[in-house]
């Protein structure tokens, strides 16, 4: 009898807390979240599954959590905290990104870089709630919009924010559609909203072929700690443009990011302990995090307009949302709200610049962080 | 963090404005390079086209072939067809 009895007290259900609860119900919302209102459920699915496992209590000698040394899940963890995952991600980015439409309006990239303001005062912001430097760093990158990146480098200076930073990250992501619109509204007019724009040259694939080097050597040689994302991404793209590794490209983009997706994924759920994750940092990180999305969009469609100032060729102030590294997402917000002005207005090309443009803006961000805030 | 501190001297102490304006500088600069770059590549590939001309390379999707006529001479012969065996 008694060993039924000890059994009993290692049950999950003898051990559960609050937070426990709390955090599965959390788990089931993020999937029902992908399912139903199809948000990010590439991500949703396996975060909010990860969250469901990770919060199953297990009894001190049992290594089973991602923090347990030994444990399956701390292994596949591993590739999170040591920050290997998301340079794969970006490497599947690159073989499925076309920067052309980039390549023909180089001036959009401008606003790319405009929008990375939002992670800069999202840190001063983390400064004045209190949070150290390094951890600050990792929370304005949530302004980026751009979860591998937010990731990576919250793995690199304040690993134990690393689950609320993922998760505030990626949920805001989905939250794309429901968090730039107002914003965009708000600081522009209708007439601005109307502006056509010119339809992108064709580029040649010679110049395709070239970018991704020189692009990464700017980029390298300004910022060597983004070197891990950057590199990946345009070595990814130059698989993806060369025309002879074709079928490297096609793993990158298929394969290796689903895999590494779900695996990422997975372990960022698992993470999330109600233990570790449900504390007051966490609330003020989703805070904070609400509002860097808010401002990184504010920011490139202030400055669309700051360049109207001086363009001959206006650009559609709308363009400038896309500046956050939400690819296609923002992309596709600008053409639906450019769209609800002017059904024959397609924006969408447009906005695709200043979107991977964001991407490249984030890693370098992040690169620059890392390297001052480190140690 | 040590507990909740709102401070705007937690800013000042943690360089918040100096990473910013420093982060910031560093962001658009790269950016504008790439931009610039991206803006004189057009130019720069007239004059490597006449050093290097492009060659196609075996592994190379094949060319799109311009698109002729073909669909209307299809439905012609189909016509053509369709009233010869009418007619008889």
């Amino acid at each position: 009898m008694h060993i039924l009895l000890e059994f009993l007290d290692t049950t999950a259900v003898a051990n559960m807390t609050f937070g426990n609860m709390l955090m599965l119900i959390i788990g089931i919302v993020f999937i029902s979240l992908a399912i139903r209102k199809d948000y990010e459920p590439l991500l949703l699915v396996p975060i909010g599954f990860g969250c469901i496992v990770g919060n199953i209590p297990s009894i001190a000698s049992m290594a089973v959590g991602v923090y347990d040394p030994g444990s399956v899940l701390s292994y596949i963890y591993f590739g999170v905290s040591q920050g290997i995952f998301p340079p794969l991600i970006f490497l599947g980015i690159g073989a499925m990104t076309d920067f052309s439409t980039m390549l023909s309006s180089p001036r959009l990239v401008l606003l790319g870089a405009a929008a990375q303001m939002g992670i800069f005062l999202t840190l001063i912001g983390a400064l004045y709630l209190g949070f150290s430097p390094s951890e600050a760093g990792a929370i304005g990158i949530i302004g980026g919009a751009d979860g591998p990146t937010a990731i990576f480098l919250s793995a690199k200076l304040a690993p134990h924010l690393l689950g609320a930073i993922a998760i505030a990250a990626y949920s805001y992501m989905a939250l794309v559609p429901v968090i730039q619109p107002p914003v965009m509204k708000l600081l522009t007019t209708r007439k601005e909203r109307l502006i056509r724009m010119k339809p992108p040259r064709e580029v040649s694939q010679r110049e395709k072929i070239i970018f991704p080097i020189a692009g990464f050597l700017i980029c390298g040689l300004i910022a060597p700690g983004s070197i891990g994302l950057i590199g990946m991404l345009f070595f990814g793209n130059l698989l993806k443009e060369s025309t002879v590794t074709e079928r490297l490209a096609n793993t990158a983009r298929t394969a290796l990011i689903d895999i590494v997706t779900i695996l990422l994924g997975f372990s960022v759920g698992c993470s999330t302990q109600a233990q570790t994750f449900l504390t007051p940092q966490s609330i003020l990180i989703f805070g904070l995090g609400a509002l860097s999305f808010a401002v990184a969009t504010a920011c490139g469609v202030i400055f669309a307009k700051f360049m109207n100032l001086f363009s001959k060729e206006k650009i559609n102030p709308l363009v400038g949302a896309a500046g956050v590294s939400a690819v296609p997402d923002s992309a596709r917000v600008v053409q639906m709200i450019g769209q609800q002005e002017d059904p024959n207005n397609y924006l969408l090309m447009h906005a695709m610049a200043p979107n991977v443009a964001g991407v490249i803006g984030s890693a370098v961000g992040a690169g620059i962080l890392w390297s001052v805030l480190v140690g | 963090m040590q507990g909740f501190s709102f401070n705007f001297q937690n800013i000042v102490a943690g360089q918040g404005f100096e990473l910013t304006f420093a982060g910031m500088t560093i962001v658009f600069t790269a950016l504008v390079l790439v931009s610039t770059f991206i803006a004189l590549l057009p130019k720069a590939l007239v004059v490597l086209n006449r050093m290097i001309p492009e060659v196609h390379h075996h592994t190379a999707k094949p060319k799109v072939r311009e698109q002729g006529n073909e669909a209307q001479i299809a439905a012609a012969i189909g016509f053509a067809l369709h009233a010869q065996k009418q007619a008889r």
